[in-house]
């Protein structure tokens, strides 16, 4: 028989106990992954040292693509193949994208969200992200030494629910489980929130290739409270670019650029935008048709030409503050985040709007992840002691449609998850049987400029006269965002529910489809780790159970101690000799024996919240 | 103390049964208790232990929105104390407040039709005085004289003034787009 191994006093969890956790911040530009080694966050970084992926991807044959650094390289010569800012086609219809200003006859309609050509076949949005994701996955458990037990990705906080689940897809594709997907500007609150051990309100605002966020927490004794959040999930650096390029073609009057030239004069603007964040002025050379050109740009010209877009964050500024009832003078400092608000015109913008010099001295490009990280590692429990809290919102509302297509709101923007909502609704005709929930999000009245997310019926509803039956729609969102509603009627107990998964990204036939032709999971594998997965499960339940019993012993009644014990028991033994199987059916039984156990230390933690208010209070009146 | 969804939120928050209300306090209150309860602090309990922690934390944040909004404060505290407010299916209101609303949705469409947001902002002002007003009032007649029917009628006018007021945000909000 093997030695047990014992652990070092203090060491809280043992290293194969210990699960691979990571953070990923998937941008419209750059990506990255982050982990917790030894309590600090830390960015992961790939052969040649780099941190930053390009969140590029090129591809040579249907199956066959490189990612990042080699793949923006390739952006000019191989325009069609090579795929930049794929993020801001997550999740859209090409109306969606078009409505935008965005241009790219390389984009092709289809249900749900565009594809993109390349000239060996269409990809969605969704692949594309995926071979993102797949890249940061390897160099992650190259250099963490075995596969995930789980991963936070991010996401801007303005993403609605297509955009989110096109996002899941995607890491699904990639073969990441993750445990949530966590807002951009929240990532960043926490990592300088821990970083400086910051107190009071902060506005985190986070402008990235693509999207804009801005959003409000208060920071109070490690308790993160986002308390409101708004943005712009189209406007980002890219469209900074955009007007470099256009403002060249005015002057220049390029006249019919092919797409390779188009290319070339983006990768310029992109150069030059940089090259403006730390001096006055920029030029670059480059050769369209066969006439090579000197291209400049001033700060001050660069500046005015950004004011339609710098004024376009106005709205969700001014909307954020009215949300959350503050004034500018609440705020106690300004977070800026994203790689965008290196320019000079956009810290300045945020300075005038908030009255005070934002904080620039964080990385804004890994600040993301590394909150990313340390959410990751939290949740899938490896730090069970870890002193704090993260409380987010939801960032659109969610209603119903009612009478003449108007939305009805059940659950207000900037609602703390987990919420829960219900309102009464009835019936429109006499002897109405059946009523047609449609579930839609966003902040419109009218239900066709919102975002549909799922249809169900409510049927059985006895004869009745019109107005007289009473249909109670509960809205549930959890705290990993996932919605539930369901309608029951009052008189007569008739109910129906559904799980909101939208009808975007890609149908589950084609992910599995796509998942069995890249081969990720093989029979065996599973077997394995679904052994180890209800190993790892098991041994972190007993030692909760053991902790809970240690710390709360005066709450166990006559012979519950006992009884638990011996479900711990014939744990460890089904750990010793039996297949995953065993080992869940063992975990049930732990389960069950700890319900009430369960119970009433959770209404001591609320006990002891209250006591410790009354404490700090007649310290104060002391 | 029991698992008891049905004891009311000014129990749970250990707070004195009243409409004037201390918000800030309220909140640490709340905050610790997330702290102690909130499903991300029990991600390695038993799948009961964890249900248990969502169904707490949403009782939790149903009880911090409903006595955070004083409206909402008021009506519930009403219906403590016997008294429904009829908001859904009885939307009579008093002529002279009728007619009082009548003028102000008139100023508010005239700015609307003029794009003139800081008119806008100027009524919401004007507006949020308004039902500051009514909800001092509110805390007269719940808590220094119980007259609990008079309070109805004020929550009635606020949750129509409200409306209102979220009618004059979204406006400006379309025309800062």
């Amino acid at each position: 028989m093997a030695l047990m191994q014992i652990a070092e006093p203090g060491q809280s969890v043992l290293p194969h106990k210990r699960k691979l956790a990571v953070g990923i911040d998937l941008g419209t530009t750059n990506s990255l992954v982050a982990t917790v080694r030894s309590g600090e966050p830390v960015v992961l970084v790939d052969h040649n040292q780099e941190s930053l992926l390009p969140s590029v991807v090129r591809y040579f044959d249907k199956d066959a693509c490189v990612v990042g650094r080699e793949a923006l390289a390739s952006q000019d010569i191989d325009p069609y193949n090579t795929i930049l800012s794929v993020k801001r086609y997550m999740g859209r219809e090409l109306a969606d994208i078009e409505a935008l200003g965005i241009q790219n006859d390389r984009l092709s309609d289809a249900v749900g969200m565009v594809r993109i050509r390349t000239d060996y076949g269409e990809v969605s949005p969704v692949e594309v992200s995926a071979e993102i994701l797949r890249a940061l996955r390897l160099r992650a458990e190259v250099s963490l030494g075995g596969p995930l037990a789980g991963a936070v990705i991010t996401v801007p906080a303005y993403f609605d629910e297509a955009q989110r689940l096109a996002t899941r897809d995607a890491a699904k594709l990639a073969g990441i489980p993750v445990i949530r997907l966590l807002n951009e500007p929240t990532a960043a609150a926490v990592a300088y929130g821990l970083d400086v051990a910051a107190e009071g309100l902060y506005a985190i605002f986070d402008l990235g290739g693509g999207t804009f966020d801005i959003s409000l927490l208060r920071l109070q004794r490690g308790v993160f409270e986002v308390l409101a959040t708004s943005g712009d999930s189209a406007l980002g650096g890219d469209d900074f670019d955009r007007i470099i390029v256009n403002e060249w073609v005015r002057c220049h009057e390029f006249l019919g650029l092919s797409v390779h030239e188009q290319r070339t004069l983006l990768k310029a603007a992109r150069s030059v935008k940089e090259s403006l964040s730390q001096s006055v002025k920029a030029g670059i050379q480059v050769k369209i048709g066969n006439r090579v050109i000197d291209l400049g740009l001033d700060i001050n010209t660069f500046e005015s030409l950004s004011k339609p877009l710098l004024s376009r964050m106005q709205a969700p500024l001014k909307r954020v503050m009215r949300d959350a009832g503050l004034d500018w003078n609440d705020i106690s400092g300004v977070v800026m985040v994203g790689g965008a608000t290196r320019m000079p015109q956009v810290q300045h913008m945020a300075a005038e709007f908030f009255r005070s010099n934002p904080l620039t001295n964080l990385n804004p490009d890994k600040v993301v992840a590394l909150g990313a990280a340390m959410q990751a590692n939290n949740l899938v429990g490896n730090e069970p002691s870890e002193d704090w809290l993260l409380l987010d919102v939801i960032p659109l509302s969610l209603g119903l449609e009612t009478m003449g297509g108007l939305t009805e709101k059940i659950v207000p923007r900037n609602s703390t998850l987990p919420v829960s909502r219900a309102q009464d609704f009835t019936t429109f005709r006499d002897g109405q049987s059946a009523i047609s929930l449609h579930i839609v999000q966003g902040e419109r009245e009218l239900v066709s400029d919102c975002r549909s997310l799922a249809r169900f019926e409510l049927r059985g509803i006895p004869a009745m006269v019109a107005g007289a039956a009473r249909i109670r729609v509960t809205f549930e969102v959890d705290t990993d965002g996932l919605l539930n509603v369901s309608a029951y009627e009052l008189n007569t107990g008739v109910s129906a529910t559904v799980s909101v998964k939208p009808s975007y990204g890609l149908t589950d036939e084609e992910i599995s489809a796509l998942l069995e032709s890249s081969r990720l999971h093989a029979a065996e594998d599973k077997l394995l780790r679904s052994r180890r997965e209800a190993e790892v499960e098991a041994i972190r339940l007993k030692e909760a159970v053991e902790q809970a019993m240690n710390k709360s012993n005066e709450l166990l009644v006559p012979g519950e101690e006992k009884a638990i014990q011996n479900a711990l028991c014939l744990l460890d033994s089904a750990l010793k000799s039996e297949d995953a199987f065993g080992i869940r059916e063992k975990i049930d039984l732990v389960n069950q024996a700890t319900y009430s156990f369960a119970s009433r230390r959770m209404d001591a933690g609320i006990r002891l919240a209250l006591k410790g208010h009354r404490i700090s209070e007649m310290e104060n009146k002391l | 103390m029991s698992i008891d969804f049905t004891r009311n939120y000014f129990e749970l928050f250990d707070l004195p049964q009243k409409f004037r209300l201390d918000i800030l306090k309220m909140s640490e209150i709340w905050r610790n208790i997330q702290n102690q309860i909130h499903p991300d602090k029990h991600v390695n309990g038993s799948q009961y232990e964890k249900r248990l922690a969502m169904q707490w934390a949403t009782y939790v944040n149903e009880g911090l929105v409903t006595l955070r909004d004083p409206v909402s404060r008021a009506r519930y505290l009403l219906s403590l104390h016997g008294f429904d407010t009829h908001e859904e299916t009885d939307t009579r209101m008093p002529t002279d407040f009728l007619m009082e609303q009548m003028s102000w949705r008139e100023a508010v469409y005239d700015a609307i039709h003029n794009k003139n947001i800081n008119m806008l902002n100027e009524l919401f002002n004007q507006l949020r005085e308004v039902i500051a007003a009514g909800e001092s009032k509110l805390g007269q007649l719940i808590d220094d004289e119980g007259n609990y029917s008079a309070a109805v009628t004020e929550v009635r006018k606020l949750r129509f003034l409200q409306h209102f007021s979220q009618d004059i945000t979204q406006s400006i909000e379309r025309l800062e787009q």
